[in-house]
């Protein structure tokens, strides 16, 4: 009753209201320093939430003003006005510019806007026009602008994924990508593998699903202190994405539209020998014999014998010159410069807004299409947005954005599989050509025997000819991808708000790939089909309260409640063995496999931010927030974490406010504590261990690591094994603790910005996986255990080195370093695998930075030189060579020293010059490549077979200094001294680069006076042109597995590309 | 008074929508796994059971162990380091675990289940099966962990079992599943989920005698007496014809597929099963047997053991006689010994599917009677690690190195073991370390 009351009461108030004095004002805003008139300013009417924006042109309509009534006029880079209406129907406005206040606004992970000013923690924020031209993913468009973010691109394969690490990493098992958030919903950034990660196709990680055109502006939230309200997905920070929505045009349509076409090519190959064929032993083997490696002669000692019918080559078999001294002299065939071509990229958008004081509306179309460098790949999207807002009234707006994404791909195998096209094609001799003679790449005679069979350089289907891969094995994938949401503000009163957003993302990802029948890993043919069906649904309810004491000081609350619920489902079928050739169908198998997964995950959280706003000069946010789970145990599955930070903007001491060197100094400091649940780390039922079914379906088939196994059900039989990961009902949270110190200096006028960061972080409690051993009866056991810190400095410089009417200077650099320590893992254990082979692996090994390569060496003395093997009787590539140690250990390291990026920008008048150089000092990467090449002859170091060497040491018997002489041949280079011998760290390679990684040269067009358009710019751009490495094989930014926590692999992925264009934006 | 009103009516509204959602979000549908049972029936974990053991057996263990024996050579990538003995402990990781997390956990469920519920005939085959099995490994490695693995998170490092203890707990669990065969089966029984037998618990109980003779035979080395054991093990309730073969019969699909048809499917050029000290035997004897296991042109092997569905045997005849013959030529009573070669020779003949005749081309020389015997035994358990076990006991046949100067005699613990329980894994740990049988 006494609630009607009240409502009514409201209600006769707010009638009352319509019959006072009303009047409109209008007027003009300009620039108090030259006159030009600024659009979208705000005015308001003070003590109430109605108001309006200023026009192109700087003017204003304001209706319904009340008598008596204050208007406050407010925009960024400008002092507010506050100016009384009285009885005026015309207010004019000159703003004074404002350059000593940074009044920058951060979108903050709940959706929040806050002013840079009074945050305390580590913001870094990238504008819409320094994402740059590469368009595929949008993780490379950020890489080398955010201070202390690791983005490695796992391949030049369009499509591929792209791995980002904020900080370091903080979870052995589970996920250390930040979160994406994107207009305040949670962005599912997830990979889906179809196969083994070391050897399957690049799949992409799904926030390649984001057009970066569609981006207003990126806010790059490091470590939980950025992220402690938004929960656990964000303990390793967040990427807040704001969109493009439309704005207060005065009614007018604006039209963008932007168009370019790029070349990639493929940047940098593996040092392949261009001296020695096919052959062992000095003697040739042509691809008939099945011979896999390159140690025969020179093909200078090579000619053809001219027969007409060698299937192999159509200039005929090769012999030995000696024999025929009148033969053509064999063809040196380049196999990867032959294979990889030109790629093209292009891309084509056009958005149209419109919008006037209450309501606004942006459509937006993009398109992009992406042809891979090996023939038949592409990576396509296009994507649809359209996005309202409207303020229903003076108290309560709505904003809604519907997106729809199709993404699809064709793309190849690569890595340890005998039908990707790498294996073979790295290993393809000199004196075979993959391509038959042919240059259209789809041309069969490649890669078929006039008998039907598979024609590749070993006979007997043991590496898929590259060509057949391509033509009959590519991996189709599609995906359909909406993403949404729905926002509601209402400000009933001055000092409440209340927002309710509803978001959710969906997507159905469809993956085919087929093995024709004849191919090496299937010979009988395989078929699989695999669909992903996601979705989540977020809703989040905030209340604000807000409270001023005195003039001083501005109190806040927020008080928020959030629920995520997500299910996700896999349905996978695989056929095998096809009756009959050239139908690749689940109907022509004869064996089906098939398998269903289904997960579903609730998260529900509570929290609350306290705000204390001291002078607007000191900053105090306290925070804490509760968490309810699905993935921990029924009976104790709440946590609670906390966070305080504190920022002191100094410079606006009355001692300092009006320096003239100084423009803005503050001082941060920050605490927090994220939780963690099972989800990523474990999965969504890390609980309880069960039964499985024996088949590749589920992942339990019965094999052996070298052949696929046995699967059921067969002959209606079926098989069921326990599980070999023992799940634990008792598992609790993982915790990470966060310390963060920063500085931020602005001098002479915005014109040099520094901005420092300290971070001190430790992850505890993780919960693991941890490998045990197998008489346990399991090979893996869920619990938490293990401490992970990470301490580190990121540095952002900022200047504008020079400044006149016409020409401009802008320089950004940003240096971070990060060190991380596995502190310890659990008990007994002293290593986690990560991934990798039996030769060299990725792991997390305790005492040591994360991401320790791992694998044998040599056995050194005490002065650093070889034990070298002197027992006589131990057989070639063995005595005289060296020794290897018994035991694996660390043999690298794949975090580098630092990591910097700079950004040089020049203007004058309409042009604009732009580079991004992108440094990394060291970090290590497993050349596991290299190393099978060495084995296969083919790699250019051995060229010096032959040779003789002394190695350089003692003797393993006595100590004595080592004086044998050996030579380093074939038997060396396939034993010891190659891949598949036992000592790995000598592929162990510096990877330090430095890159140009984005350069630009555009002109913008503008007082296009009679034609429609605002302003044209067109540019030419380019990726990556310029690379400077040690590393010896492909661009060492790259990673077998992509995205994920083991990095550093590169064993048969594909080449990494460069890229030159031409764009063309116009905007109406 | 209007206002604080008002800010009143805000205050109830807003605490109202932020509780009002606070009801039970969480529960089992969320929490229960929909994917994987928590219980099976007792068949689909026999299934699973004697297609691991067979499938590492007939896979990884008969390739190395073939190397050791040299009825098979390394040529290509890995395998070509691998003839040279040069193996890196990750070489046996998969063995090991596949034995231990999923062959024996499984065994150690089914043994839970079926005691249980009183499933007899399971019980038994569950217990034949693990005495088979560590059998093999503690043949294979040395001393096991046993008595106090298979505990989970109660005993994350368990320690190594001596072989002695390992070939004590075998008989014992050869006793065991005697019994459990013996009596009242259970109301479950297997049938055609036990890929070896299919249910038919005769020949189970067979299978126990002479698997237990075989493991007695095996200690003869360190005590002679132990040859009367075997013997008496056997005693009038072994194997009586082929027909009892103890073999897994894998299918005719690429995913039910032997193992080593997958191998020279999906690895070929790795290996080669031609121009070895077996088949240079084999083929100076014109033995009508290479035929049918090698097929000396293309170095895989041939139609009996290489086909998509061949065969890989746990325990046959032609072995079972072969310990006969051997057990009495340690009792220095060579007519017995001859009597059971012959039988051995030809039921080696007839489990390939070739003549009987072929055996009269073996007579057995009573002047070399052990070698006469180990030879015949090494063509007859072709691909099986026995072998491997045989030509340790004996010293036939008579191979050398492929390289260095010695061959190995067991599989170092695997690297896992190394990384995971590296206090408890016994020293010395090389390759050409002898086991406690052989010392």
């Amino acid at each position: 009753m006494k609630k009607l009351l009240s409502f009514l009461m409201l209600f006769l108030l707010s009638i009352g209201a319509l019959f006072a004095q009303d009047r409109t004002i209008t007027g003009k805003v300009t620039d108090a320093t030259d006159g030009t008139p600024i659009p979208g300013v705000n005015i308001l009417i003070k003590g109430s939430t109605s108001g309006t924006t200023t026009n192109n042109e700087g003017n204003y309509t304001l209706q319904s003003v009340p008598s008596g009534a204050t208007l406050v006029f407010s925009f960024i880079g400008f002092q507010n006005q506050e100016i009384a209406s009285a009885n005026q129907s015309v207010i004019n406005v000159q703003l004074q510019s404002d350059t000593k206040q940074l009044n920058e606004v951060v979108v903050t992970a709940i959706g929040i806007e806050r002013d840079k000013k009074a945050l305390g923690y580590s913001v870094q924020q990238i504008k819409s026009d320094e994402l740059g031209e590469n368009k595929t993913n949008l993780l490379n468009s950020l890489a080398g602008k955010i201070a202390g973010a690791q983005i490695t691109s796992s391949t030049g394969a369009p499509g591929a994924s792209v791995n980002i690490v904020l900080r370091g990493y903080t979870s052995i098992n589970g996920n250390n990508q930040p979160l994406f958030v994107i207009d305040g919903v949670p962005f599912n950034n997830d990979v889906n593998n179809t196969e083994s990660s070391l050897g399957g196709v690049a799949n992409s990680n799904r926030a390649i699903d984001i057009n970066p055109d569609d981006i207003a502006s990126v806010s790059v939230l490091k470590g939980p202190a950025a992220a402690a309200l938004y929960g656990i997905q964000a303990s390793n920070g967040a990427i807040v994405i704001t969109t493009k929505r439309g704005s207060n045009t005065q009614g007018k349509v604006s039209v963008d539209f932007s168009s370019s076409v790029a070349i990639t090519q493929a940047n940098k190959f593996p040092e392949l020998s261009t001296t020695y064929t096919q052959g062992s032993g000095g003697v040739y083997q042509g691809p008939e014999t099945g011979q896999g490696r390159s140690w025969g002669p020179k093909i200078s000692d090579l000619v053809f014998d001219g027969s007409t019918d060698y299937p192999y080559d159509k200039n005929g078999k090769l012999v030995l010159k000696t024999g025929n001294p009148n033969g053509k002299s064999a063809i040196t065939y380049d196999p990867l410069g032959q294979f990889y071509r030109n790629g093209l990229v292009a891309n084509n958008s056009i958005s149209i807004s419109a919008g006037n004081e209450k309501n606004s509306i942006r459509f937006a179309i993009a398109d992009q299409r992406n042809k891979g460098i090996a023939p038949n790949t592409r990576y396509d999207r296009t994507s649809v947005r359209l996005t309202g807002d409207s303020k229903l009234t003076n108290q309560l707006s709505m904003g809604a954005s519907f997106n729809y994404v199709l993404s699809s791909g064709k793309r190849a195998q690569q890595g340890s599989n005998t039908s990707g096209i790498e294996l073979g094609l790295y290993r393809s001799p000199i004196n075979f050509d993959n391509s038959n003679g042919n240059s259209n790449p789809k041309d069969s005679s490649a890669y078929y025997l006039p008998d039907g069979t598979q024609r590749a350089y070993r006979a007997g289907g043991i590496y898929d000819n590259p060509y057949w891969v391509v033509n009959n094995n590519l991996f189709e994938d599609n995906v359909n991808r909406f993403f949404g949401s729905l926002e509601f503000k209402y400000d009933p009163v001055r000092w409440l708000n209340i927002t309710y957003r509803i978001g959710a993302d969906a997507y159905t990802d469809k993956r085919e790939q087929p093995f024709a029948l004849g191919s090496a890993a299937y010979p009988a043919g395989r078929i699989i089909q695999d669909a992903y069906l996601y979705r989540h649904i977020n809703s989040d309810l905030l209340v604000t309260f807000k409270h001023k004491i005195g003039d001083n000081i501005n109190l806040s609350l927020l008080l928020g409640q959030n629920i995520y619920t997500r299910r996700y489902e896999n349905l996978l079928q695989i056929g095998d063995e096809f009756n009959f050739p050239g139908f690749i169908q689940m109907g022509n198998a004869t064996t089906i496999q098939a398998s269903q997964y289904l997960g579903k995950y609730r998260r529900v959280g509570y929290f609350g931010a306290f705000n204390i706003d001291y002078l607007n000069m000191i900053f105090l946010e306290l925070t804490g927030r509760a968490d309810k789970t699905s993935t921990l145990p029924l009976d104790n599955n709440t946590f609670f974490y906390p966070s305080a930070r504190l920022s002191f903007a100094f410079s606006e001491l009355a001692a300092l406010k009006d320096n003239s060197v100084l423009s803005y100094g503050k001082l941060r400091a920050a605490y927090a504590v994220v939780g963690n649940d099972a989800l990523t780390p474990l999965g969504y039922y890390p609980l309880r261990t069960t039964y499985y079914q024996v088949s590749s379906a589920t992942a339990y088939q019965i094999a052996d690591g070298w052949t696929n196994g046995v699967s059921f059900p067969i002959n209606g039989v079926s098989a069921f094994t326990y599980g070999d990961a023992y799940k634990n009902s008792s598992i609790k949270p993982e915790y990470t603790k966060n310390l963060e110190l920063g500085l931020e200096l602005r001098f002479l006028k915005n014109r040099l910005g520094l901005d420092i960061t300290y971070y001190n972080q430790k992850s505890s409690d993780q919960l693991l996986s941890v490998p045990v051993s197998n008489t346990t009866g399991y090979s893996s056991v869920y619990l938490n255990a293990g401490d992970i810190t990470n301490k580190g400095i990121e540095i952002v410089l900022n200047a504008t080195p020079i400044k006149t009417d016409q020409f401009s200077w802008n320089l950004t650099v940003n240096w971070a370093k990060n060190k991380s320590m596995v502190e310890k893992l659990a008990p007994g254990i002293d290593n986690v695998f990560l991934n990798g082979f039996t030769g060299g692996s990725t792991r997390a090994i305790a005492g040591q930075p994360f991401g320790s390569l791992y694998g044998y060496k040599f056995k050194r003395d005490a002065n650093g030189g070889y034990i070298v093997n002197d027992n006589p009787n131990a057989g070639a590539g063995v005595y005289g060579f060296p020794e290897i140690e018994d035991k694996a250990g660390v043999i690298g390291n794949t975090i580098p020293d630092w990591r910097a990026g700079i950004t040089n920008s020049f203007t004058y008048k309409g042009f604009t010059l732009s580079a991004l150089f992108d440094i990394k000092k060291g970090g290590d990467i497993w050349n596991g490549t290299r190393g099978a090449l060495v084995t296969f002859g083919r790699a250019k170091e051995t060229d010096n077979r032959g040779e003789e060497i002394i190695w350089q040491g003692t003797k393993a018997s006595d100590g004595s200094t080592n004086d044998i002489k050996v030579p380093l041949n074939q038997a060396w280079y396939t034993g010891n001294g190659g891949g598949f011998g036992s000592e790995a760290k000598q592929f162990v390679e510096d990877a330090s680069w430095v890159r140009l990684r984005e350069a630009s040269l555009g002109y913008t067009f503008r007082s296009l006076g009679k034609t429609p358009f605002k302003s044209i710019n067109i540019s030419v751009f380019g990726t990556n042109l310029w690379l400077h490495t040690k590393y010896k094989g492909v661009d060492p930014e790259t990673n077998l597995t992509g995205a994920g926590n083991a990095q550093g692999l590169d064993y048969f992925q594909g080449p990494n590309t460069r890229s030159f264009g031409i764009s063309l934006k116009a905007g109406i | 008074m209007i206002m604080r009103t008002n800010k009143l009516f805000y205050i109830l509204l807003c605490s109202v929508l932020l509780t009002i959602t606070a009801c039970d979000f969480i529960n089992d549908d969320f929490t229960k796994d929909p994917n994987n049972p928590t219980s099976v029936t007792p068949g689909a974990l026999l299934t699973s059971i004697e297609t691991s053991i067979a499938y590492t057996q007939g896979g990884e263990v008969s390739r190395y162990t073939s190397i050791f024996i040299q009825s098979l050579k390394g040529i290509g990538r890995q395998h070509e380091a691998y003839n040279r003995y040069i193996m890196p402990a990750e070489t046996f990781n998969n063995i090991w675990s596949n034995y231990y997390s999923t062959a024996l956990e499984d065994i150690q469920q089914l043994k839970i289940l079926a005691d249980g519920k009183g499933y007899k005939a399971y019980a038994g085959i569950a217990k034949a099966l693990e005495a088979y099995t560590i059998g093999t490994m503690t043949d294979l490695w040395g001393g096991l962990p046993y008595s106090n693995a298979f505990k989970g998170t109660d005993n994350l490092q368990p320690t190594y079992d001596s072989q002695e203890e390992i070939y004590a707990k075998i008989q014992e669990l050869l006793t065991a599943a005697k019994a459990d065969l013996s009596g009242d089966l259970g109301d479950i029984t297997p049938d055609a989920d036990d890929f070896i037998y299919e249910g038919n618990t005769d020949r189970w109980l067979k299978f126990v005698n002479v698997l237990s003779a075989r493991y007695y035979l095996h200690l003869s080395k360190k005590d002679a007496s132990n040859a009367q054991k075997a013997i008496e093990a056997i005693g009038t309730a072994g194997f009586e014809t082929t027909e009892d073969d103890a073999k897994y019969a894998f299918g005719n699909s690429e995913t039910a597929a032997n193992p080593a048809y997958q191998f020279l499917q999906q690895r070929a050029g790795d290996i080669t099963y031609a121009d070895t000290y077996l088949t240079d035997k084999l083929d100076a004897m014109n033995d009508p047997r290479l035929e049918v296991y090698v097929d000396m042109e293309s170095g895989d092997l041939a139609s009996f053991y290489g086909s998509i569905n061949s065969p890989v045997f746990f325990l046959t005849y032609a072995e079972q006689n072969f310990i006969l013959a051997e057990a009495y030529v340690i009792k220095s009573d060579l007519v017995k010994a001859k009597q059971y070669y012959d039988i051995g020779v030809k039921a080696a003949m007839k489990q390939v599917g070739v003549p009987e005749s072929a055996a009269a081309a073996y007579p057995f020389d009573v002047t070399k009677p052990l070698e006469t015997i180990m030879l015949q035994k090494y063509f007859a358990l072709f691909l099986q690690p026995e072998s491997f076990v045989d030509w340790r006991r004996t010293g036939y046949p008579a191979i050398t190195p492929n390289s260095g100067t010695e061959i190995p005699r067991r599989f170092t613990y695997p690297q896992s073991e190394l990384d995971y329980n590296s206090a408890n894994v016994p020293k010395p740990n090389t390759l050409f370390d002898k086991v406690w049988w052989e010392q």
